[in-house]
């Protein structure tokens, strides 16, 4: 469903040279009205995912046998399911489940997809053409099949959801970033520090890493965005999340079976990913125009 | 059709094949009819149309000496013929194929005279020869039928003196073969040239002598089949014995309830089947569909394989039939619209054992706690039971039609400290994978008409096949192996009610429960019916417009 | 342009290749013994030793890869476990319904997605350039299998305007391909968007302007020209995510394209069809990746394809 997201604000992004000092960098976020609001929304879904267990009205994973398909009403805010679960309890729970794939995925594409794609830029020569390969490789595979094939092989769970994700979002992620760090590395002060025989090591750390740090945060703020969505496209298929887990891709999964006789079971936890989705996806595009000056007048 | 006159053993046996509660709903349901389109029925039935039927499952393969899939014998039993049919209202196994039929005295001489004229779809006549043939063939090691023991076991050697008599000499008396032989699919029939001219093709081409002809098969899309012109020889149940009046028959695959019911809506089915009682009541009132409905002839219940190191423990097996609440289930799944299974049979199927309501294990989450606690079973920080560092931890295969009732049981099965994983699977995928014996639990149902169906899933013999649960108890081969030659109504009935009070109290299964299929017909399709068992009577249908 | 034609086919090859490692690295990854899955935990160590010879599992991995790929360049994907028929031949029956919506999503992108960019580009800052842009991270926000429920709940269920879950003639074709196309699109749209303003602000077209020539004139005859390059690219490389996409949107839908049976493939742990589905997609990637670039060519014979670097 995004996998081009990708690639496409590569062709946003690449332009941009300049970096700006971090220490400007939440000033100027928080004078982005974009960024500012996206910000806080994000926050408070956050939080509801951290306090979610304390204010949930009812346990997420118990029956109410009474109570089956439920509409929302006093009692069940937002109807019950299709085996009388608080829908609503779910959704909190659902958060935070939520979150956690998506963070545990996007990590995994980030440390791996930073590593390679500055090792790529930074050595060049032979290691990077073969890295880049197997990387082409892996492009030529849409990200949810590739998920796909990895979750058939390992078996459907929460975990291996993550890894799957983690592991078909790093191609075009490492492809970002070598471009990014190629432009570092053929700036002047990463000549000088080769010059007084700092390690191959050190200068990727502690000087390119560093400098690519903007471009890491715009990316991953993006990537995000598209683990929840891919995340939940597994849950939907069945392959992601198990029951009795609550996250919103499986309980929409669930849901989309009763959708003409409980409109609520599809549409909420939908809502929710959506507006997710959205506040992360708006959040990297302020924070795109921060960095790039010159994407944000177009 | 000539019928000779019943001969008395037959009327015995008539007797013993009665199936009475499954009928009452296929009779005359109160509520709702059985055949479709009654308001327009003044109408002219006309030649010509596609009648589309959507189905959840999608067959394994059509050639019927292969399947146990419900799927597929619904498919076939329209592609096929057999030698009799059932007759609901008079609870009578009457012609079809076999024009008359006498038994010997000692019930071990079955001789059949076939029809004349019966002709294949592939222009081979139908011939004593062929009927001997295909049934030895579903006997025959290397055909590896999953039914063909079953159905044709109790024969010992086939005659077929000229192309009309067909003898079955058997080897011991059996009251369950002439229910076979009127089972809608299973024991047709099959070109003989067609399966050496297809080889292992023949699954996807099948040939045989019903009213419909197989057309085409897209995998995972549908299966076309188109008016058999030849057929003349359809059964006296229909008042149309000729060929169907639709062109085209389409079967659709559509797993999901919801898409269904969408397809229904917009017209690009005309029969929705096993709707959800819940999608049923929407349509009671309605003027443009036709709720069809049928006590399901056979019930839903959990097996538990007991060669799995947790579940070789009968206590454990108890408990788990303890901590099911089958109430809840049958009232939030079925909305009530079915009953609770107290034992392995189903109560519409004859031998069923009303005792089983007294004997059976009810929902007691404290004597089920009280079962694992006395078997080493004891309760660790995170809820779940272990013992010797074992935690009680199972897999339960499930497919799409299941999902609720699989989380329930998973909630139910957590109350007493076991852990369950719910492994989702197809259909044919988890008969398969439970055939081989790699599971731990599992949801099933059948659809049988003789209640020897019990051997299919407990006689030892069918261990790698459907005896999932791998159940090897001499006790119980050895009544199984009696009720299925037992001739004597009430004989076998109490030989019957002992199996169900024996596999009970093994625990190998925790009947859930029997439920009612409702099927929605556009009414733009006439005069549709529920044949007993499963499938449709399509003979006097036809397409409005 | 031939000498670039086979480094670009060589370098297709390659990654598909790669692939085909991938696949068939997928079937050793299984936990525990395949052959075992397969028949079950009580077969006998002889009839393990048995189908592991005949599956040729018995032999050095680097024999079985060979094999594996012999069997591909003849056109041998394996045959499938749940139905016993050719997976390619599974396949190509499943494919030209994926092509269908795949192909029609990307038209309807094509359309929507450039009318909308070149509205937002001409009313730059304005509300409706705004309007435009939230409604296009709203487009690649809405999962598009929830959105593809929607769709069916309102026009199929409720309004009864398209059928569902019919054959895979055109009414059918109408939800599903929309559902796919309203990601691509919003793609389009924003690419679309930026080029235009790029080209908007170039000093010809202020010429243009300045000789009072007709601003639908200059959108269209100046501006939208030279907005076509990025967007077929784009446009190549969507066909990819379409694929991806359409796993999903099939899967709503019921679609029988090949989205549905790879998915179908995974529950019947039908895991020749799985290598086999995997496989196709990359080539198809790779296929209409090396088309596109080739394409260029032809679009904008300024642009030497030839002076391009090679990479899939």
């Amino acid at each position: 469903m995004r996998v081009l997201g990708k690639a496409v604000h590569t062709n946003a992004v690449k332009e941009r040279t300049t970096a700006l000092p971090r220490f400007e960098l939440l000033g100027k976020v928080m004078q982005s009205k974009k960024a500012k609001y996206s910000f806080v929304l994000l926050f408070i879904i956050i939080l509801l995912g951290i306090i979610g267990p304390w204010i949930a009205p009812h346990d997420p994973l118990e029956s109410n046998y009474e109570a089956f398909l439920q509409e929302p009403s006093a009692e069940y805010w937002l109807g019950t399911d299709s085996i009388g679960r608080d829908l609503l309890s779910r959704m909190l729970y659902g958060a935070r489940v939520t979150l956690t794939v998506a963070v545990m995925s996007v990590a995994i594409t980030v440390v791996l997809g930073t590593v390679i794609g500055v090792t790529s830029a930074y050595l060049g020569g032979f290691i990077d053409n073969l890295l880049m390969r197997i990387m082409d490789m892996l492009l030529a595979l849409p990200g949810i099949v590739l998920a796909l094939a990895i979750v058939a092989v390992l078996g459907p769970s929460l975990t291996n959801a993550m890894i799957a994700i983690g592991i078909s979002s790093i191609p075009s992620f490492a492809l970002l970033i070598r471009g990014a760090a190629l432009t570092i590395k053929s700036s002047g002060y990463v000549e000088a520090s080769r010059s007084i025989g700092s390690s191959n090591r050190w200068i990727m750390v502690f000087q390119v890493i560093p400098n690519i740090a903007h471009v890491l945060i715009v990316y991953t703020t993006l990537f995000v965005g598209a683990a929840i969505l891919d995340s939940s496209a597994l849950g939907f298929i069945g392959l992601g999340a198990q029951p009795p887990t609550p996250e919103w891709g499986t309980m929409l999964n669930e849901g989309k079976g009763f959708i003409t006789e409980a409109w609520w079971l599809a549409t909420f936890p939908g809502l929710a990913i959506t507006l997710i989705v959205f506040v992360v996806n708006l959040l990297g595009d302020a924070l795109r125009d921060i960095f790039d000056p010159r994407a944000a007048s177009k | 059709m000539k019928n000779r006159l019943v001969t008395s053993p037959l009327l015995i046996i008539v007797c013993l094949l009665v199936l009475l509660g499954g009928c009452s709903s296929v009779s005359a349901p109160a509520n709702s009819a059985t055949e479709a389109g009654k308001p327009e029925s003044t109408a002219e039935p006309k030649k010509g149309g596609t009648i589309t039927i959507g189905y959840m499952d999608e067959p394994d393969t059509l050639d019927m000496y292969k399947s146990a899939n419900l799927a597929a014998a619904m498919v076939g039993s329209e592609i096929g013929a057999r030698l009799f049919y059932y007759d609901p209202k008079t609870q009578d196994v009457k012609p079809y194929l076999a024009e008359s039929y006498t038994i010997s005295e000692d019930w071990k001489t079955w001789t059949f005279q076939l029809q004349s004229g019966v002709v294949f779809h592939d222009g081979t006549p139908l011939t004593a020869a062929i009927y001997k043939q295909t049934i030895e063939r579903a006997l025959d090691p290397e055909t590896a039928s999953p039914l063909g023991e079953y159905l044709f076991g109790a024969i010992q050697s086939i005659d077929a003196p000229d192309d009309k008599t067909l003898i079955f000499h058997l080897k011991k008396p059996s009251a369950q073969l002439l229910t076979n032989l009127w089972e809608p699919a299973v024991t047709q029939p099959v070109s003989l040239a067609a399966i050496e001219k297809m080889g292992a093709d023949y699954g996807r081409n099948p040939v045989g002598v019903g009213p419909w002809k197989f057309d085409s098969w897209k995998t995972g899309e549908s299966i076309t089949l188109v008016r058999n012109e030849g057929y003349q020889w359809g059964n006296a149940s229909v008042k149309n014995q000729g060929p169907p009046l639709a062109d085209k028959l389409v079967y659709k695959f559509i797993k999901d309830s919801q898409t269904m019911i969408a397809a229904l809506e917009s017209g690009s089915i005309d029969i929705a089947a096993n709707v959800s009682a819940k999608e049923m009541k929407k349509y009671k009132e309605s003027n443009e569909v036709t709720v069809l409905e049928r006590m399901k002839w056979g019930s839903s219940f959990l097996e538990m394989n007991t060669e799995n190191e947790i579940l070789q423990d009968i206590q454990v097996r108890r408990a788990v039939n303890m901590a099911i609440n089958k109430d809840a289930i049958v009232k939030g799944v079925l909305l009530g619209e079915g009953e609770i299974a107290h034992s392995p049979l189903p109560s519409s199927l004859f031998g069923y054992d009303p005792a089983s309501a007294e004997y059976d294990y009810k929902y007691n989450v404290e004597e089920a706690r009280k079962l694992l606690d006395a078997a080493g079973w004891t309760v660790n920080a995170q809820g779940i039971r272990e013992k010797d560092g074992k935690p009680l931890a199972v897999e339960l295969l499930s497919w799409d039609a299941w999902t609720r009732t699989s989380q329930l049981i998973q909630g139910l099965l957590k109350e007493i400290g076991m852990d369950v994983k719910i492994i989702n699977l197809d259909a044919a995928t988890v008969v398969d994978v439970a055939g081989k014996g790699s599971f731990d639990m599992a949801l099933m149902n059948y659809t049988d008409n003789d209640p020897n169906a019990l051997s299919l899933f407990l006689h030892s013999s069918q261990i790698g096949s459907l005896n999932h649960s791998r159940v090897h108890n001499k006790e119980l081969d050895a009544l199984l192996e009696k009720g299925s030659a037992t001739l004597d109504k009430d004989e076998r009935k109490k030989i019957y009610a002992e199996i169900q009070r024996l596999v009970v109290d093994q625990a190998y299964w925790v009947p859930l429960y029997v439920e009612k299929e409702f099927f929605l017909v556009n009414n733009r399709v006439q005069g549709v019916t529920l044949e007993p068992m499963y499938g449709f009577g399509l003979q006097d249908s036809w397409v409005k417009d | 342009m031939a000498q670039y034609l086979w480094n670009r086919l060589a370098a297709g090859l390659l990654v598909v290749f790669g692939i085909s490692v991938f696949t068939f690295a997928l079937v050793h990854m299984i936990p525990g013994d395949p052959v075992r899955m397969m028949l079950g935990q009580k077969a006998t160590q002889e009839q393990v030793e048995q189908v592991r010879e005949q599956m040729g599992l018995n032999k050095p991995l680097v024999e079985q890869y060979a094999t594996y790929v012999t069997g591909i360049v003849q056109g041998d994907f394996g045959t499938s476990l749940k139905t016993g028929q050719p997976v390619l031949k599974e396949i190509t029956n499943r494919f030209p319904a994926t092509v269908k919506i795949a192909v029609s999503a990307i038209l309807i992108a094509i359309v929507v997605g450039i009318a909308l960019g070149m509205v937002a580009a001409k009313y730059k800052d304005t509300i409706v350039d705004r309007a435009v842009l939230t409604l296009a991270t709203l487009g690649v926000s809405i999962p598009g299998y929830w959105l593809g429920l929607l769709l069916m709940l309102l026009f199929a269920v409720k309004w009864k305007w398209f059928p569902i879950a019919g054959g895979t003639g055109f009414k059918d074709l109408v939800l599903p391909a929309v559902t796919l196309g309203v990601y691509a699109s919003t793609i389009i749209c924003r690419l679309t968007r930026s080029g235009m303003l790029e080209v908007l602000s170039q000093d010809y077209i202020r010429s243009a302007r300045a000789k009072g020539i007709d601003e639908t004139i200059i959108l269209f005859r100046h501006a939208f020209r030279n907005v076509m390059i990025p967007v077929v690219t784009v446009v190549g490389l969507q066909m990819a995510s379409l694929l991806g996409g359409a796993v999903l949107i099939e899967q709503v839908f019921s679609w029988p394209g090949i989205g549905t049976l790879a998915i179908d493939a995974i529950f019947s742990r039908d895991f020749p069809m799985i290598q086999g589905t995997t496989l196709f997609m990359g080539i198809v990637y790779v296929s209409v990746n090396i088309v596109i670039d080739l394409l260029y060519g032809f679009i904008d014979p300024r642009i030497d394809v030839s002076q391009q670097k090679a990479g899939a």
